[in-house]
């Protein structure tokens, strides 16, 4: 490479970097910083005595700086703490029941033929496209019949609404791509089951392990059906119980300190995931 | 594409189970559930959008046939949110493609010791769009934000909102390129390094410009992809709803108030269920025929590649 | 090993006939070769032998036996894939095992069946690598010893060479009729190749448009073709051909267009005079020679040196193109004028109507 060639990239790598953290490190260093040093004007570029009160008080413990000040535990820390199991619960059980499902799904979509096909490929796509919010009063009324608001088990129903169908249409694509091993395995004899449970999977291992990624990233980032269905009750997700935060009484460096938190599982899977992501192709 | 199981109508065969059979056990629950939890909510959302639902004095829903919808086209903040979602929509669509295709570039380019750098650019795709509100709100706002910060650092004691009535939409639409680029340079990434190096030797003794190589060597093989992802960037952006919640509430005033976020509204804060019910099907609409035109002006032109 | 016999078959797809009324039958320990172009119909005709399709009416009979509706593990055939598909998480030895997984042998037996299936197609060494760690060549081989280790009552192989490189092709050829001849097992193979046809086939069965056209030894097939398509299909250069009719004087039989009159010796010279007729001649039964009101005037397009012989590519009179085969060194101008004869007991006619071979009172 060139000496200019080099120097325009590295100039754009420091572009692409500084794109990419600037957005996030604005509101994270919030976090270590007190109320004080936020309402400074002009914005301090940085917590000039970092701090870790935010995390201490958003699970409910008082911190005690150096120079004596005490910052008090937040009140809103229970629903942190049930946010978060609540978070970790359903997004593993909407994770696990969407891959159950849809790897079977995908499978018979993409590789087999049969009648209405098409047209139940487009309800599902259909599906996707569908906004949160028409569907919300609906289910709203619905769960307020059933008593399923404020519960679990109904915000991984609808969670799973949202997943299913996203995820089949991926991998329907990446099953698509995949050699046409059927014709092997039915000259060694195997059944279509055995086929689908110990050949395909284990051959479509990555596609799948992104489609549960994109399953569980897509229940843990989910804020909309959470604010209206669970927020403030037992069953609060992480999100619904950050926006406290936000809305009710502002306090940034728990929010902020809150929101890296929530933002670790999501970073450390795509950190790691980010080879096979691009294996996915498009239907 | 040549399909492993090409099995146009088969004569029985009494040893297998047939594909539809074996299909339908398979989807059948799967099916069943989603018609149940989605279908139902639609067909529900369709029966309130002929009622006017009222809470006070008692829950009750008198049928007013269409006009609810009739009352919608009326309305003056349907047709300027809608207006917004457009607007929103388009700046999204360009921005996060125009960004995808930038970093995949940039990431094609890196040598091999910088690798790991790809496991950086990917994290913003792993923000939720709430997070992505939340940091370009603080980003943004005067008070806290670096439009501030920069102004400042040059010498001036004023607050400078990049949250303007003006231009709200378009910093939206940036941050929500923020959050969904990553994904599409790495699918443009992918796409890119299938391109046999040889094109670029090509166009080398062709004696072609940057410009041009770029132009007929790199673009031509990733033109599907951007196709796919303008159609699912336009989707999302359309359904966009806790990313504009979190980051603006629809303000200032109502300068960023897009459909989903009026809908929104009226039916949780003004509780006109009927109304909002008519409205989000206009949305519906408005997202479906979007994706059909991309598809019929842009989409079968791909596909016959 | 098992003799195999195809009834009266006919596949349709979609309204559309894919194989037609075909009857073939296919001998104990016989290597036959299915060849023709693409979407002749040969693929298909191999997938209802294997089982992988069914016909929509005619039988299959294994030994004797009707197997029409059985599954293709119940046939007890094997199969080599195009581009040699393998299972691509499993090892090869895992894929060889594939084969037997359901067979019911102990697991000695399978152990003692991979070793010596590996061993006899020289894989042994490449038994714990993956297929994407195998090149082209090594994958064919494991596929081959897949195939073989389950002793197969049909061997059936759809173009597994057609993705590899032309020197590779030419030694896994030989490769596969030494190792079908040793154990002797019936084998179909599919190509469109019409080299590799003439190689390895006991007899090559030539299929188009879902009819087979003609179905014998290497040998019938090149001197004996049935057909206008097989005569032009087989043969490297292809066959030359001549239009004109045929007619009778002096009780001679002659051929006879605008720049040459021909008298038909052989077997032909009982045929019936016709107005149009095609004749066909081998290029390398074709000599440069003097002009003459037998010979037939051509113009030097190309020359082909291919160091044994030469190939000359000639515009003949009406505009066809008469490849003829002489000896190597021969050069002339592009552009020059020839002469070039044949002895016509050697030539083939066929009617342009039917595409069939002329009827004479002989054999035929």
């Amino acid at each position: 490479m060139s000496r200019r060639a080099a120097f325009w990239l590295v100039l754009a790598v420091v572009v692409a970097v500084i794109w990419t953290f600037l957005p996030m490190y604005w509101t994270v260093k919030y976090a270590f910083m007190t109320k004080t040093e936020i309402a400074r004007f002009p914005p301090m570029l940085y917590p000039h005595a970092p701090n870790l009160a935010s995390f201490f008080n958003i699970f409910g413990f008082d911190y005690t700086a150096d120079n004596g000040t005490v910052y008090k535990a937040s009140g809103q820390a229970r629903q942190i703490i049930l946010g978060i199991r609540n978070s970790v619960l359903v997004a593993v059980i909407v994770t696990a029941v969407t891959t159950l499902v849809v790897v079977p799904l995908a499978y018979v979509f993409a590789r087999l033929e049969f009648p209405f096909k098409g047209k139940l490929l487009a309800a599902i796509l259909l599906s996707v496209s569908l906004p949160p919010v028409s569907t919300l009063i609906p289910f709203y009324t619905l769960y307020v019949q059933l008593g399923l608001t404020g519960t679990l088990i109904g915000l991984i129903i609808v969670t799973l609404t949202i997943t299913i169908p996203i995820v089949a249409w991926m991998l329907i694509g990446f099953f698509r791509n995949l050699p046409p091993v059927e014709l092997l395995a039915r000259v060694d004899g195997f059944s279509r089951f055995y086929v689908l449970t110990r050949i395909i999977v284990p051959m479509a291992r990555s596609g799948i392990l992104v489609a549960a990624v994109i399953a569980f990233l897509f229940s843990w980032n989910e804020y909309v059906y959470a604010q209206i269905l669970v927020t403030g009750s037992n069953a609060v997700t992480l999100p619904a119980a950050m926006s406290g935060f936000l809305f009710q009484v502002p306090e940034p460096s728990q929010l902020a300190a809150s929101l890296l938190l929530s933002l670790l599982p999501p970073f450390v899977i795509a950190f790691f995931l980010q080879k096979h992501i691009a294996e996915m192709h498009l239907a | 594409m040549a399909h492993p199981d090409n099995s146009a109508p088969a004569p029985h065969r009494r040893t297998e189970v047939s594909n539809l059979s074996f299909a339908l056990i398979i989807s059948i629950p799967v099916l069943v559930f989603l018609l149940i939890v989605v279908a139902y909510p639609l067909a529900y959302a369709f029966y309130l959008s002929f009622n006017e639902i009222r809470f006070f004095g008692g829950y009750s829903a008198d049928w007013v046939g269409l006009t609810n919808y009739a009352n919608v086209l009326y309305d003056p903040s349907f047709w300027s949110s809608l207006g917004r979602t457009l607007r929103f929509t388009v700046e999204t669509v360009i921005l996060t493609l125009a960004i995808g295709l930038g970093l995949a570039l940039i990431l094609k380019h890196l040598p091999p010791g910088w690798r790991w750098l790809r496991a950086l650019i990917i994290l913003p795709w792993a923000v939720s769009p709430y997070g992505a509100g939340i940091f370009f709100a603080y980003l943004g706002r005067g008070q806290t934000g670096i439009g501030t910060s920069v102004a400042a650092a040059l010498g001036s004691d004023q607050t400078f909102n990049l949250i303007s009535a003006n231009f709200v939409m378009e910093y939206l639409a940036l941050g929500a390129a923020w959050n969904m680029a990553p994904l599409v340079a790495f699918f443009l990434l992918a796409n890119m390094l299938t391109t046999p190096p040889r094109l670029y030797d090509l166009a080398k003794i062709d004696q072609m410009s940057h410009f041009e190589t770029f132009w007929h060597v790199t673009l031509p093989p990733l033109r599907f992809t951007i196709f796919v992802f303008s159609c699912i960037t336009t989707v999302l952006a359309m359904k966009t709803f806790d990313y504009i919640f979190t980051e603006t509430q629809g303000g200032p005033g109502s300068a960023s108030a897009v459909l989903t976020y009026t809908l929104y509204k009226i039916s949780f804060v003004n509780l006109d269920l009927g109304y909002g019910a008519a409205m989000s099907f206009f949305l519906l609409a408005v997202i479906l025929g979007s994706t059909g035109i991309l598809y019929f002006i842009w989409g079968r032109k791909e596909e016959r590649q | 090993m098992a003799r195999i016999e195809l009834r009266n078959i006919v596949r349709t797809f979609g309204g559309q006939h894919a194989v037609q009324n075909l009857d073939m039958t296919i001998e104990d320990g016989e290597l036959l070769v299915l060849l023709g172009p693409s979407g002749c119909g040969k693929s298909t005709t191999m997938n209802m032998i294997a089982g992988l399709d069914s016909p929509t009416s005619g039988q299959i009979l294994f030994d004797g036996v009707d197997v029409t509706q059985r599954s293709p593990h119940e046939r007890n055939i094997a199969m080599v894939f195009q581009s040699s598909l393998l299972y691509p998480h499993l090892s090869a030895r895992d894929n060889i095992y594939m084969s037997l997984k359901r067979s019911g042998l102990s697991k000695q037996q399978i152990e003692a069946r991979i070793a010596h299936a590996a061993e006899t197609v020289d894989v042994t060494r490449l038994l714990d690598k993956r297929p994407s760690q195998l090149s082209g060549g090594e994958r064919q081989r494991v596929a081959t010893a897949k195939a073989i280790v389950r002793e197969p009552a049909g061997f059936l192989l759809d173009e597994p060479l057609s993705a590899l490189d032309a020197a590779l092709r030419l030694s896994l050829r030989a490769e596969l009729v030494n190792l079908q001849k040793r154990i002797r097992t019936t084998m179909i193979f599919v190509t469109h190749d019409q080299i590799e046809a003439m190689t390895m086939g006991d007899r090559i069965g030539v299929m188009r448009q879902g009819r087979l056209e003609q179905i014998g030894t290497p040998t019938d097939i090149y001197n004996r073709p049935e057909t206008l398509f097989v005569a032009g299909f087989v043969g490297t250069p292809p066959m030359n051909f001549l239009k004109g009719s045929l007619e009778q004087t002096d009780g001679k039989l002659w051929l006879v267009n605008p720049s040459i009159r021909m008298e038909i010796k052989g077997e032909f010279a009982s045929a019936k005079p016709m107005k149009n007729v095609v004749l066909g001649i081998r290029p390398h039964l074709m000599r440069l020679s003097e002009a003459g009101s037998s010979a037939l005037p051509l113009t030097v397009y190309a020359i082909e040196q291919l160091g044994n012989e030469a190939i000359v590519i000639c515009d003949g009179p009406a505009g066809e193109k008469i490849r003829v085969v002489t000896q190597a060194g021969f050069t002339a101008p592009i552009g020059a004028r020839l002469d070039a004869n044949f002895d016509s007991a050697a030539a083939r006619l066929y009617d342009p109507a039917t595409e069939r071979v002329v009827a004479t009172d002989g054999a035929n």
